[in-house]
């Protein structure tokens, strides 16, 4: 699941360098990490609960919780699963009991032979994907979005969502089938 | 994460088309502020004037000192009145101003606090070592001395804390610059292939 591109890597310590002088003391930067996180987080929000006002209630949350918190963060190379953290802890009481339930679930774990876990659809069919994402369970939503947008590994992913790894390595592979189901059935619509 | 799983997820993210509701930006821009309401600036004035009341009840008798005063007390009565009317201008800055910056003031007033602290128990160690009664002197200086090593404590801790984040910081910033060299090496290599 894990090999950074140069870009990605850049972005990465743009964001460890921000959340540094946060904690030292600049408080302007905490408005330069909103601006340089804010869609990725939105993104992942959405696909979380239920409409667009309700994410950016729900990320503004994040916000407040992360800014009260990044004093105590003293891994600064961890600020990206601790600020996905956040954003699923607050989703998650935003929607209260209805994830919790997870007898719907499929968490039987994936096959031995199951397909590389870090592969990625085409590019030229993101915008279908970002469609067929709403016809999927949300947990499998959640775990697929993750992969599709952070290059975390199996464990910073387990951490986020506060799952075992074995749980998450299960559900990105159902989400994948999930996944697959839903946009050949779009095909043939 | 390659080139063509970057480009995945560029276009995934172009696909989400939203715009932040006047709600949310108007809090997000007053997340570093928290405005305050006519009762809590009222109670405000409360410790303000107090501080003020403590800044004038330590320069009395700093300025006239009654009679065996020790020199060092009259400092140390000093720098209270001048910390307590640091801490009350600084209250009544923020009362007119309405609003608490929540990351800058309360540092601000921290740091005064911490200040005023650390002198007053060293003046309070020097003053005990001078007393009459040897077994109060004692008693005095053992509870500064825990007090002055919890304040040194905390004081070191939060230095240290400093000076990593700024090393982490300056090592970043250089990986950032070697990283911006590289590609441009890259680039320039890539032309002239």
């Amino acid at each position: 699941m894990k090999t950074s591109s140069k870009k990605e890597y850049g972005e990465h310590l743009y964001h460890e360098l921000l959340v540094i002088r946060v904690r030292r003391g600049d408080a302007s930067a905490f408005e330069e990490l909103v601006r340089a996180t804010e869609t990725l987080m939105f993104y992942y929000v959405r696909r979380l609960v239920g409409n667009e006002e309700d994410a950016w209630d729900v990320l503004q949350d994040v916000w407040v919780k992360a800014f009260r918190g990044i004093g105590s963060l003293r891994e600064t190379s961890r600020f990206r699963v601790w600020l996905y953290s956040i954003a699923h802890k607050t989703a998650m009481s935003h929607l209260r009991g209805a994830y919790r339930d997870r007898s719907f679930i499929d968490d039987s774990p994936a096959p031995e032979t199951a397909e590389d876990l870090s592969e990625r659809p085409n590019p030229d069919e993101a915008e279908r994907v970002h469609a067929a994402l709403d016809g999927i369970e949300l947990p499998f939503r959640e775990v697929l979005t993750l992969h599709f947008l952070e290059d975390l590994s199996v464990e910073e992913a387990a951490q986020i969502i506060g799952v075992p790894a074995g749980t998450v390595k299960s559900r990105l592979f159902h989400a994948k089938q999930a996944l697959k189901k839903v946009l050949k059935r779009e095909e043939n619509v | 994460m390659n080139e063509l799983q970057q480009n995945f997820r560029d276009r995934l993210l172009a696909a989400e088309k939203s715009t932040p509701s006047e709600k949310y930006r108007k809090d997000l821009a007053n997340l570093r502020v928290r405005k305050m309401s006519r009762a809590q600036r009222v109670a405000m004035i409360a410790p303000m004037l107090f501080c003020v009341a403590a800044a004038i009840r330590m320069a009395s008798p700093a300025l006239n000192p009654p009679q065996n005063l020790p020199m060092l007390a009259r400092i140390g009565l000093g720098v209270g009145a001048v910390g307590s009317l640091v801490w009350a201008v600084l209250m009544g800055i923020v009362v007119k101003r309405g609003v608490i910056r929540r990351k800058s003031d309360p540092v601000v007033m921290n740091r005064i606090l911490v200040t005023m602290f650390a002198v007053a128990t060293g003046i309070a160690g020097f003053l005990a070592l001078g007393m009459p009664d040897r077994a109060r002197g004692t008693q005095v200086l053992v509870v500064e001395a825990i007090l002055l090593l919890i304040a040194s404590v905390f004081l070191i801790q939060s230095l240290i804390e400093q000076a990593e984040l700024r090393t982490r910081e300056k090592l970043l910033e250089l990986e950032m610059q070697m990283q911006e060299v590289a590609e441009q090496l890259r680039q320039s290599a890539d032309t002239k292939h």
